[in-house]
């Protein structure tokens, strides 16, 4: 029976968009229930597999041999269930919320369509077993989150999705070289806690390098990691429930939960520390950090400034696997979940600003708290929480960083982190500051503030972001030690 | 009234918790109370009065033994409330002043916008404050100094005005800054030693090597802009006069206090090895000296720039920097003396409650003048002593009280304090620290100069034309005004009760000679000496005023806009360095951007270039081959059909012309036997022949060739 959850998880969406697909454009309400029918059975699924986890128990599945050793195979580890769960929990409530956002919208039929589509993507990518089953749902995600991308269909949208595609094409095609090495040099692509690849003849060892180089780089394309990162800012033309969830939550943590793959189930830690190659990701990533965070700073569009701030907060995340540590990987591991959070708030609260003022610029939207009180008190919780103030919950993944850093004989890393901190509040407080404290052209709402589609999810994660810190000991971190102890 | 006696006996077990969570719930009160003015300032000062109460019981309590409450696991890194007399005496002033300032607020904020909001902030700001002297704990003390810096920030912008922001601004970033310069150090000291716990570990530090320098020089910043210690002070002139008059008393009174509780806990405390005899003083004594000079240079270039502002507040927030330099130059001098510092402990510890009690009061008194004349610049003001007595008088007590006047408070602290630097001159018989006492001296003489300048120019002289009607002092003014001189009066009086009630018990939480602290007590203050020391920059001050003012030379000194380190130092350097990076991140992504999407480009150049070759080049050139093949192929065929046409044209001539010949050959023998047996009816046998003849060779050459 658990064996068919996995697969359950994938397949849930998948009918759930093909059914969407036949459903008359006119017909939203049985589309928009369709769709969150779906979802939620997804996220039912994907945490019916939890109580496994945590008694770590691993569900398998191993169905279609493609070709001898090639096999769609689901493998629900901890690892893969921190990914899943957490983006099909905020897949439910993107979706309640694309609900609202997209009522005055073209195209519902095919947004909804493959809005749910990706959700079965990125459960394969979740639950993937192999190397080559991630491929394969990476590049579908790729695929089926192309149309929301250019949804908007101005030119500019266009431009946008060619670059994100070519830049998610180039990135499988180097995963896609790096899979026939591995496979030839390991014999199999499967995930093994220890990693496969150790036990490689010493000889070719170079090899390793080589690999670790093209899958790094492939998955760095959807981590937007520094030089690789552009499509991401580009891609914010999408709308925002899109921006909200994929390019904060799946997109983007799919490269980043790749890596951590790369790291953890295929490498093994021992290896990784003999070959010694993540120092030179560690000056990419500060780099990243850094560089992502100033570059926030001179952004006035809110939707950009968010763009970037992801770039910044990711590259936290690799940087805390890349330690390959238990602080770091926990911290990276939480930094995962508690940023999706915080993120998928902060991109609410940007999508309520522009449906109710119709403003995208920062400077427009001076004393917007009048308006939107509570709007702008979620987004202040995200805010603090991704600078890291106590006791929402991003605090908690910084100090795993920073211990962890400092624990590692590497300060360098929590400086990088501290430093960017510093930047996070140089680029939020003013948002904050302008809402609250300035005189703009804003007046009081006169009944409920916002579509309730759209103000419900968001002060629900609000309060879930701070709920997630205060009780850190009971939800996320027990999780993650589920994963710590497999590897560690 | 069972369950009232038990919520008190709750409160009365965990006072430091309810400390802490009373101003939140006042909070929250005042939140509710939105529109009801009455209500909601009563909550704001009955709840700060309930709290100052709550910090008098604890005060008693730690007395006998310090309080300690912990909850292990909370928030995933643990809490700790652990007060001992130090940090208790600290929550007593704080609260105090606070519960005065509340009370000033009714009055004062009756005419400015947005006073729920005030009153909120102000509540959680004192939430944060006494948090961070209420904590025995590192981690736990971040917390609630983080708390104070942003929620103070409300106060700081109360206003809402261009200047208002711009001085948050600079002071939110410093802050933040500060806030994480303090938990880089607080990580590292734990990784250093295993421990954020606030007790002596030199010792443990000494094994850490080059690292105790990071951990001090990080906590030091933290705490030291907050602190306002030159150089890291740029925010505090700016903030302090932007905020309402209460929220000003409460930065300068109170809240600068925090940095300097964390500098004294940091170099007193933590760096200090916990046993006299160990070898491991000289690493905070080195650090004394260095914080030595640094006090040394905020409190005379701060006294200098206080003298030369026109701004009521501008010059009491320099003078704020000013007195923290005296009052950070006790803890140098503390530091530097090691086991032997009780003397400079007492003297800094005397002079953080003076300076708490006049500089708040001296705010408040600026906020009342301001707010019946709407008046901040001296040149503007004069002669308002007849229309406020109660406020002249207090004024005068105060600025009596920061000139250090023998019977005020400021003579007892800055007495203990030059004692203290003399002693440190004493110790090693450094020069530099002889150097050090002169320009102690010196700033002496320019605060009595400052707030004599200030003092006159409110009160004394004639008044300007526009201040005509003024109204009355309110009793609630009065009242707070005469506790504040008050306080002053009692702290500059009975200087053996404080000494002996609440510093020297307070001392016991650090590593000092007994002796030397019952010389401390034994201090009587009134001895020659001391008044000789403390009447020649009284002298000196009221000289300079007079000069100066004499010579009209307030209006004409000012400082060239370079001068600021704002401008000078900090500014470029934030704007370059994020121009910088903002450079380097735009240029990469022009860069990679442009070449990663120029490869398509390129492919498509490639491809129209081929297309170019094909459809052109090859085109043409084909077509012209095609063309020359076809006129050749067309001669060809030409020529071969001529040559057909005339093999052909001409075949039965030359068939008929051949067989003629052929027959002529075959039967018109000339005579020769030849031509009769080769003729073409037996060529077949001729043929057979020549086979036979080949055979038979190739036989013999097969048989016997060998």
């Amino acid at each position: 029976m658990p064996g068919f959850l996995p697969l359950a998880a994938v397949l849930f969406p998948l009918a759930g968009a093909l059914i969407i697909r036949f459903i008359h454009e006119e017909k939203s309400a049985w589309r928009s229930s369709i769709a969150v029918g779906a979802i939620i059975l997804t996220f039912a699924s994907a945490a019916s597999m939890l109580p496994y986890t945590m008694r770590g128990e691993i569900i398998e599945v191993r169905l279609i041999p493609l070709v001898e050793n090639l096999h769609i195979y689901f493998r629900v580890d901890s690892l893969g269930m921190i990914f899943g769960i957490v983006s099909s929990t905020l897949w439910v409530f993107a979706m309640i919320y694309s609900i609202g956002y997209m009522a005055r919208e073209h195209g519902q039929r095919s947004y909804f369509t493959f809005f749910v589509l990706s959700a079965s993507a990125t459960m394969g990518v979740a639950f993937a077993g192999n190397l080559f089953t991630l491929y394969i749902f990476y590049e579908y995600l790729a695929i089926c989150t192309y149309p929301l991308v250019v949804h908007a269909q101005t030119r500019e949208a266009t431009r946008a999705g060619i670059k994100y595609i070519s830049y998610s094409f180039g990135g499988g095609a180097l995963i896609f070289l790096s899979l026939f090495a591995i496979l030839s040099l390991a014999g199999t692509l499967d995930f093994a806690p220890g990693g496969i690849l150790g036990s490689v003849d010493p000889a070719d060892r170079g090899w390793l390098v080589v690999i670790f180089v093209l899958c790094i780089a492939g998955f760095s394309t959807k981590a937007a990691v520094m030089p690789l990162h552009s499509w991401l800012p580009s891609a914010m033309v999408a709308p925002t429930p899109v921006s909200a969830l994929l390019h904060a939550v799946a997109i983007v943590k799919a490269g980043v939960f790749g890596i951590t793959r790369v790291f953890y189930s295929l490498y093994g830690v021992e290896t990784l520390r003999e070959l010694n190659l993540t120092g030179y990701l560690a000056v990419v990533i500060c780099f990243t950090i850094i560089a992502g965070s100033v570059m926030a700073i001179k952004q006035d569009v809110l939707k950009l400034r968010l763009a970037y701030s992801t770039i910044g907060q990711l590259g936290y995340i690799t940087l805390g696997t890349l330690m390959l540590t238990p602080f770091g990987l926990a911290g990276g591991l939480l930094h995962i979940i508690n940023h999706a959070f915080l993120k998928i708030t902060l991109f609410f609260c940007a999508g309520i600003i522009i449906t109710v003022t119709g403003k995208t610029s920062l400077s427009d939207l001076a004393g917007v708290g009048r308006r939107l009180p509570l709007t702008m008190l979620a987004f202040s919780i995200g805010a603090f929480g991704l600078m890291g103030m106590l006791p929402i919950c991003g605090y908690l993944s910084k100090y795993y960083l920073l211990t962890a850093g400092f624990s590692a004989g590497k300060p360098v890393y929590a400086y990088v982190i501290l430093m960017s901190t510093v930047l996070n509040s140089i680029y939020y407080l003013p948002i904050i500051v302008n809402a609250f404290f300035k005189q703009g052209l804003f007046e009081r709402p006169r009944s409920i503030e916002a579509p309730l589609t759209m103000l419900v999810p968001t002060v629900i994660l609000a309060v879930a972001a701070v709920a997630l810190g205060l009780f850190a000991g009971y939800t996320t971190i027990p999780l993650v030690n589920a994963v710590i102890r497999t590897i560690f | 009234m069972v369950v009232l006696s038990a919520a008190i006996n709750l409160t009365l077990d965990n006072l430091p918790l309810c400390i802490v969570t009373f101003p939140l719930l006042a909070t929250v009160l005042i939140a509710l109370f939105n529109r009801r003015e009455i209500w909601r300032n009563l909550v704001a000062v009955s709840f700060s009065g309930i709290v100052f109460y709550l910090c008098v019981q604890l005060f008693l309590n730690v007395l006998e033994a310090p309080v300690v409450l912990t909850w292990p696991q909370y928030l995933g890194v643990g809490f700790e409330f652990k007060v001992d007399l130090f940090g208790a005496l600290f929550a007593l002033f704080a609260s105090l002043v606070w519960f005065m300032a509340a009370l000033f607020s009714w009055t004062y904020m009756s005419h400015e916008h947005r006073r729920t909001r005030y009153y909120a902030f102000l509540m959680l700001t004192l939430t944060g404050c006494l948090g961070v002297f209420l904590t025995g704990e590192l981690f736990s003390l971040f917390f609630f100094f983080e708390m104070m810096s942003l929620t103070s920030y409300v106060l700081v912008v109360h206003a809402e005005t261009k200047e208002a922001m711009a001085a948050g601004r600079n002071y939110l970033y410093l802050s933040i800054f500060g806030g994480l310069s303090l938990l880089a150090g607080i990580l590292l000291l734990q990784y250093a030693t295993g421990t954020t716990a606030i007790t002596p570990q030199g010792e443990m530090l000494a094994g850490a090597g080059s690292t105790r320098f990071f951990i001090t020089a990080f906590l030091m910043i933290g705490f030291g802009i907050k602190a306002g210690m030159v150089p890291l002070h740029i925010w505090l002139p700016k903030a302090h006069p932007v905020a309402p008059s209460p929220a000003s008393a409460l930065l300068s009174g109170i809240m600068i206090k925090t940095g300097a509780y964390g500098i004294i806990r940091v170099v007193n405390l933590i760096i200090t090895p916990a046993a006299a005899e160990h070898g491991h003083w000289h690493f905070s004594e080195n650090a004394g000296y260095v914080m030595i000079w640094f006090a040394v240079v905020t409190m005379f270039s701060a006294a200098v720039m206080a003298l030369f502002q026109s701004n009521i507040k501008r010059i009491l927030a320099y003078s704020s920097i000013s007195q923290m330099g005296y009052i950070l130059m006790g803890v140098g001098c503390a530091a530097y003396l090691g086991y032997e510092g009780a003397i400079a402990f007492g003297g800094f510890t005397y002079h953080i409650l003076n300076h708490a009690f006049f500089k708040a009061g001296l705010f408040m008194m600026a906020g009342a003048i301001y707010a019946r004349t709407h008046e901040l610049e001296l040149s503007r003001l004069g002669g308002l002593a007849r229309s406020a007595p109660v406020t002249t008088v207090a004024f005068l007590v105060s600025a009596a009280g920061i000139a250090g006047f023998p019977g005020f408070n400021g003579y007892i602290s800055k007495t203990l304090l030059h004692h203290a630097i003399v002693e440190a001159f004493q110790h090693h018989h450094l020069f530099s620290l002889r150097l050090a006492e002169i320009i102690f001296t010196l700033t002496g003489a320019l605060t009595v100069c400052y707030i004599f300048k200030l003092f006159t120019g409110i009160f004394t002289g004639s008044r300007p034309a526009h201040l005509t009607s003024i109204p009355r002092e309110p009793f609630l003014e009065k009242a707070v005004f005469g506790a504040i001189a008050a306080a002053v009066l009692y702290l500059g009086l009975a200087p053996q009760a404080v000494l002996k009630k609440a510093i020297a018990p307070a001392a016991n939480s650090f590593t000092y000679d007994s002796y030397k602290i019952n010389y401390l007590l034994k201090q009587h203050f009134l001895n020659t000496a001391d008044l000789v020391g403390v009447l020649i920059p009284i002298a000196l001050g009221l000289t300079l005023l007079y000069v100066l003012k004499r010579r009209k030379l307030f209006q004409k000194v000012s400082f060239p806009a370079w001068l600021s380190i704002d401008r000078a130092v900090y500014a470029p350097l934030s704007r370059s360095s994020l121009a910088l990076f903002t450079a380097a991140g735009g240029g990469l992504e022009q860069g990679i951007d442009g070449s990663y999407l120029r490869i398509p480009a390129a492919f498509g150049a490639v491809c129209r270039g081929m297309g170019l070759f094909e459809g052109d080049l090859i085109d043409r050139a084909g077509r012209r081959l095609n063309k020359a093949v076809v006129q050749v192929r067309e001669k060809i065929y030409a020529l071969w059909m001529a040559l057909i046409n005339a093999v052909f044209g001409n075949l039965a001539l030359l068939l008929r012309r051949g067989f003629k010949t052929l027959f002529q050959v075959d039967y018109r023998p000339r005579g020769s036997k030849l031509f009769q047996v080769v003729n073409i009816s037996n060529l077949d046998f001729d043929l057979l022949l020549i086979v036979m003849i080949l055979v038979i060779i190739l036989g013999l050459i097969f048989l016997f060739g060998h």
